[in-house]
């Protein structure tokens, strides 16, 4: 039976990563402002508030900045 | 927040059980991981049969993947959570009242004096309710809405015999009247 083999050639730029890269920050914060409005508006705990928040952002923030690193890793070893 | 009278005070505040947080959360780590393991394994099969050259490194690119689903499934989780704690009941010496976000950008809120109850019914139904100690409590009232609703409730027992107890004393308490001259 012949193998199908098949040679796909899909260039990734870094230029394309940072596009969806930025799509998913804008995303994020605009989740993050209506959450954020909520908490405000309808909350009441301001400890509780406080807490979510740092816990939401730090973890976030990370995420992110994780993100933006890995992308500039593969822009790195492109060169 | 509430506004309260001149002499409400606030009882206790009660939250759907923490059971059910914990499930949306678990459904959440499961189709996480679905996603992440899924184009995982989707690549490594799919490279018996095809070669794909993206121009630079593969394990980068998953990383970046799966850190997207991540935080898209961080996102949710916290979504559920503001729906979690944002739907709550307040119990007065008065009333109770029934803060529901049903959305976002749509709260509601629903009250039922103490004096309107005519009945509580608790309903405690399967095995996970049994065993954490959670249910539903059914207020039939006299008043326009026939049926108060708190659903996923923690001790609805203990949440009765205490709406039991603050009815007895609404309904003992002298009420003011005024006389216009």
């Amino acid at each position: 039976m012949p193998r199908i083999n098949w040679n796909l050639t899909v260039t990734v730029t870094p230029l394309l990563l940072w596009l969806v890269f930025g799509t998913i920050c804008v995303i994020y914060a605009v989740m993050s402002w209506i959450m954020v409005y909520h908490w405000d508006t309808f909350g009441y705990n301001v400890k509780h508030k406080l807490r979510v928040k740092l816990i939401y952002f730090v973890v976030s923030v990370i995420m992110l900045s994780a993100m933006a690193l890995l992308i500039w890793l593969y822009g790195a070893t492109l060169k | 927040m509430i506004q309260l009278n001149s002499d409400e005070i606030v009882v206790f505040e009660i939250r759907k059980h923490w059971f059910y947080i914990f499930w949306r959360a678990l459904a959440l780590l499961i189709v996480t991981a679905i996603i992440a393991g899924g184009v995982y394994l989707a690549v490594y099969f799919s490279s018996r049969y095809f070669q794909l050259n993206i121009g630079g490194s593969y394990e980068i690119i998953f990383a970046l993947g799966f850190l997207a689903v991540l935080l898209i499934a961080w996102m949710s989780f916290f979504a559920f959570w503001t729906k979690y704690y944002l739907d709550y009941w307040v119990v007065t010496n008065e009333r109770i009242v029934d803060v529901d976000l049903m959305g976002f950008f749509h709260q509601e809120t629903a009250v039922v004096r103490l004096d309107q109850i005519q009945d509580v019914t608790i309903r405690v139904n399967g095995f996970f309710q049994n065993i954490f100690g959670f249910g539903t409590i059914q207020i039939q009232t006299a008043g326009e809405s026939r049926e108060f609703i708190m659903p996923n409730i923690t001790n609805p027992e203990g949440v009765k015999e205490t709406i039991f107890r603050l009815q007895n004393e609404a309904m003992e308490k002298p009420k003011k009247v005024e006389i216009a001259v």
